[in-house]
C-alpha cells in the first residue's frame, strides 16, 4: 500500500475516532430523532 | 454521530484549512484507550435502546449510564495532554454532573421536548420515566437538579435537537483539538514529502 494511502486511511481512522468521542461524551449528540 | 458531524469536525476542518492547516497532522494524532471510549458509547447505545425496548435491562439503566460516562472518563483522562483536550473533558463533566445530580440519566423537560417540536417523543413517558433512544429521563424544572446543566438547549429545524451546555462545549473543545492538529500538521508539512503534504 502507498503511502498516501497510509496516510489517508490515517486521517480517516482519526476523524471517526474524534467522532466517537465527542457521541460518547454527549451521548450521541443531544436529544431527538 | 449527524449533530458532532456538522457542529464540531466540519467546521473544524474548514477552519483548520482557512488557517493553513493540514489534515496530515489529524493523522499524526495519537488518541490512547480508545476502546475504554468506544465501550462506553457501545454501553450507552444499549441504556439508550433499552427503554421501552428490554425491560429486564432497563431496570439497570441508570446504573449502565454511569458505568458508560466512567469509561468515557478513563478514555478522556488518557489522552488529556491532547491540546484542546481538556476543554472536551470540561465538557464531559458538565454532561456528567446532572447525570450523577439525578440518579444516573439526563434530566428533559417535556416543555423543552414540546419547544423542539419533539413533544410527540414523550406523549405517553410519565414524569420520571426514561425517555426511549436516548440516556434522557422526563423531569419537571422544579424537580431536576443542576437545571441549567441538563438537556435545555434547542437547535431548530431541521436538526430539531434538544443539547446541553456541555454538548456545545464538546463540540467547541472537539474542533480546537482538529484545528490544533491540523495546524502542527502544517508545521511538520515542511518536513515532509510532498505526497504527505498534499493530505
Amino acid at each position: 500500500m502507498g503511502k498516501y494511502k497510509v496516510v489517508v486511511l490515517r486521517v480517516a481512522g482519526a476523524v471517526v475516532a474524534l467522532l466517537a468521542t465527542v457521541a460518547a461524551v454527549t451521548a450521541g449528540g443531544g436529544m431527538g430523532p | 454521530m449527524l449533530l458532532p458531524l456538522l457542529l464540531s469536525v466540519i467546521p473544524a476542518v474548514l477552519v483548520g484549512w482557512a488557517l493553513k492547516g493540514r489534515l496530515l497532522g489529524l493523522a499524526q494524532l495519537r488518541l490512547r484507550g480508545l476502546w475504554l471510549i468506544v465501550a462506553g458509547l457501545a454501553a450507552q447505545v444499549v441504556a439508550a435502546v433499552s427503554a421501552g425496548s428490554w425491560p429486564a435491562v432497563a431496570n439497570f439503566r441508570p446504573a449502565i449510564i454511569v458505568v458508560a460516562y466512567l469509561l468515557v472518563l478513563a478514555g478522556l483522562a488518557r489522552n488529556w495532554r491532547i491540546p484542546g483536550m481538556l476543554i472536551v473533558l470540561l465538557g464531559f463533566a458538565m454532561n456528567f454532573a446532572p447525570i450523577l445530580a439525578n440518579g444516573g440519566q439526563m434530566p428533559v423537560s417535556r416543555e423543552t421536548m414540546e419547544a423542539a417540536g419533539e413533544g410527540g417523543l414523550v406523549a405517553n413517558v410519565a414524569e420520571g420515566q426514561p425517555v426511549f433512544g436516548s440516556k434522557d429521563v422526563l423531569l419537571s424544572q422544579e424537580h431536576t437538579r443542576l437545571w441549567m446543566l441538563s438537556d435545555t438547549l434547542i437547535i431548530p429545524p431541521p436538526i430539531r435537537r434538544v443539547v446541553s451546555w456541555g454538548d456545545f462545549v464538546t463540540y467547541a473543545g472537539m474542533a480546537y483539538v482538529i484545528v490544533l492538529a491540523m495546524r502542527r500538521g502544517k508545521a511538520q508539512e515542511q518536513h515532509s514529502e510532498p505526497a504527505l503534504a498534499a493530505a
